[in-house]
């Protein structure tokens, strides 16, 4: 029989004790453990951790989002990218300086590309195609 | 043009971009090796989509699993390391196609690798692509000659048709290709070799013979050699076929030969396997029919209203010790409109092409011949199928009544008529002439040994005197004035 993965488990784990009474979850943790002990994945319970509290970030809307840019963000661009993406979303800042200007947003798996140097690069295609 | 007008025109290009956010979705490699990935992430990517790695390096999703993608790396994987970032493209795997192709050497994903430089094309194709629809097709009525009497006379192929070359090894398959293709000049074809899983070194010979004999002025070269990796062995034919719908779809002919498919077979294997697919017979995936029927499917002759075009497919399959009952033979004899059998045995007896006509069939036959050729060869394949009963026969009878020797003379004359050399494909009207000329007698009196050097005798004096008539049967005339031509012409030859 195929082996399940980490991150079903995490999801299995989220799916289990989402919207269980708060009484009700040391049973059902107890219950998970068995199974992981039947299964032989207590080893990998760490693992399943970080991606529980991932898969429950994204399913509650409180995911991080990443953004890479020149300069450190104002509070203003800070609401404003909570505004777009979601107010319990937390902004994790990283700076590039080798940029022009302009940031790069990841948010999960897609990458909202808003540089400048990305738009001079189309600018030049546009000019000369 | 004052600068004036330069730069109001750059001004105005400037002024009519829009800058707009790139989106990207990407995922992170977990694991990479032997030519695969995998990835995580990518949750919205699609089958056969190209993916972009570090460096350049693509690659085509193949399995989309639950929480990972599967996908093959076209290039130099060795410079992926796992956690590198993967973008779609939302692209499927496209090639170069267009007539700049003609006349080159390129690779599985139309990159030349001739040297003679980059090609400028403009349009590509993609490689999958859904076959044209039963209403979209026309029956196979047009002859692709490919210059060997005895396909020709007996296993003739049609425009549009599919028809598989399968034997052993050594046995001349690739020789019956590289012969049908020097044959289409002058008969506006245009050709695709695909090499797949081929030596270079026989690549580069096969090329040079093409050169030599004037076929890469209408013949492209698709090549995925042997260390080359199965990814692109997998990815030939699909982009030779897509390079073919380009001309197909401008109303012209193409004939494409996949050298050979085994062993695209074997390449997809290895990939299945390294992409944990579940093995199925002999360790094929469960889909290995549909990889070379949904490839073959789309060789057909169009209708009037599609452009008229056609894709000749030769699909070459390489045999172990004659057996057609193993798994790849039956799927692709399956599919194909007919099969020209080559044995080692035949080859060894000093037949060449080592064809086994009595198993050999094409399932369009005379629809695909002109009628010259359908009047003088209608009965030879039963001639020759009763000449080997009888030669069988006469092997434990010492006294023979004269019909029957005579029947096994006339046979060993046709059979030895129908060798022919290696790169010399011959014109149909001579054809037409010599299996006439056989068929009525004319070579009764020749020594089996010396019948080769009397055709050679008749075609220099045909070509020398009667051109005239040779061209009438070239355009396909037939009727008791050019059959009475013939026969007086032979009739003269052999005074």
């Amino acid at each position: 029989m195929r082996k399940h993965t980490v991150r079903q488990y995490a999801k299995a784990l989220y799916a289990m004790t989402a919207e269980l009474p708060e009484k009700l979850v040391p049973k059902a943790l107890d219950a998970f453990v068995e199974i992981l002990i039947r299964e032989r994945m207590l080893h990998k319970a760490e693992q399943m951790l970080v991606e529980y509290e991932s898969y429950a970030e994204k399913m509650t809307g409180a995911s991080a989002i990443d953004v890479v840019s020149k300069y450190a963000l104002d509070g203003k661009i800070k609401k404003i990218i909570q505004e777009k993406f979601g107010k319990k979303r937390r902004i994790t800042e990283a700076i590039d300086e080798t940029l022009a200007g302009g940031c790069i947003i990841k948010d999960g798996d897609i990458v909202y590309d808003a540089t400048i140097d990305t738009q001079l690069k189309k600018l030049a295609y546009h000019i000369t195609h | 043009m004052s600068t004036n007008t330069i730069v109001e025109q750059l001004k105005k290009r400037i002024a009519s971009f829009e800058p707009s956010v790139e989106i990207e979705e990407t995922g992170k490699v977990i694991e990479v090796g032997d030519g695969i990935a995998r990835m995580s992430g990518l949750s919205r990517c699609q089958a056969q989509e190209m993916l972009e790695f570090s460096g350049g390096v693509f690659g085509v999703a193949l399995n989309l699993e639950e929480e990972t993608v599967g996908a093959i790396i076209l290039g130099d994987y060795t410079g992926i390391q796992e956690g590198a970032v993967v973008k779609r493209t939302g692209r499927v795997l496209s090639v170069p196609v267009g007539y700049e192709l003609v006349g080159r050497v390129v690779d599985a994903l139309g990159v030349a690798v001739d040297g003679k430089g980059e090609m400028k094309t403009k349009t590509f194709y993609p490689m999958e692509k859904v076959a044209p629809g039963v209403m979209a097709r026309h029956p196979v009525h047009e002859p692709v000659q490919t210059g060997i009497k005895a396909i020709d006379a007996m296993i003739p192929i049609g425009r549009g048709q599919r028809e598989l070359i399968i034997g052993d090894r050594q046995t001349g398959k690739t020789a019956v290709a590289i012969d049908t293709i020097i044959n289409q000049k002058g008969q506006n074809m245009k050709c695709i070799y695909v090499a797949v899983g081929q030596k270079r070194s026989k690549v580069a010979r096969i090329v040079a013979k093409l050169e030599e004999a004037g076929a890469m002025e209408y013949t492209t070269v698709v090549v995925a050699g042997a260390s080359d990796p199965a990814a692109m062995s997998f990815l030939a034919p699909y982009a030779g076929v897509a390079m073919a719908e380009f001309f197909a779809d401008k109303g012209e002919d193409v004939l494409i030969v996949y050298d050979d498919l085994t062993k695209q077979a074997w390449a997809y294997r290895e990939i299945s396997l390294l992409l944990r697919r579940p093995p199925g017979r002999e360790a094929y995936p469960g889909d290995v029919f549909y990889l070379h029927s949904r490839l073959l499917e789309r060789a057909c002759k169009l209708s009037d209203a599609h452009g008229g075009g056609s894709i000749t497919a030769l699909p070459i399959i390489e045999t172990q010790a004659g057996d057609v009952t193993a798994y790849i033979p039956t799927n692709v004899i399956s599919i194909t409109d007919g099969q020209i059998f080559l044995e080692t045995d035949l080859f060894y007896r000093g037949i060449r092409p080592a064809l086994n006509v009595g198993i050999s069939v094409s399932r369009v036959g005379g629809a695909a011949q002109i009628t010259p050729m359908k009047k003088v060869s209608g009965k030879l394949k039963l001639a020759m199928a009763q000449f080997r009963e009888l030669e069988a026969f006469a092997q434990f009878s010492s006294d023979l009544d004269p019909e029957t020797k005579k029947q096994i003379d006339r046979g060993r004359r046709i059979t030895e008529l129908l060798n022919q050399p290696q790169y010399a494909p011959m014109p149909v009207e001579h054809q037409v002439a010599v299996i006439y000329a056989v068929n009525n007698g004319f070579f009764d009196d020749v020594a089996v040994d010396a019948v080769r050097g009397s055709e050679a005798s008749l075609v220099a004096f045909l070509e020398k005197s009667k051109r005239p008539l040779l061209n009438k049967i070239m355009a396909g005339e037939w009727g008791k004035d050019v059959e009475e031509a013939l026969k007086q012409a032979c009739g003269e030859w052999r005074k």
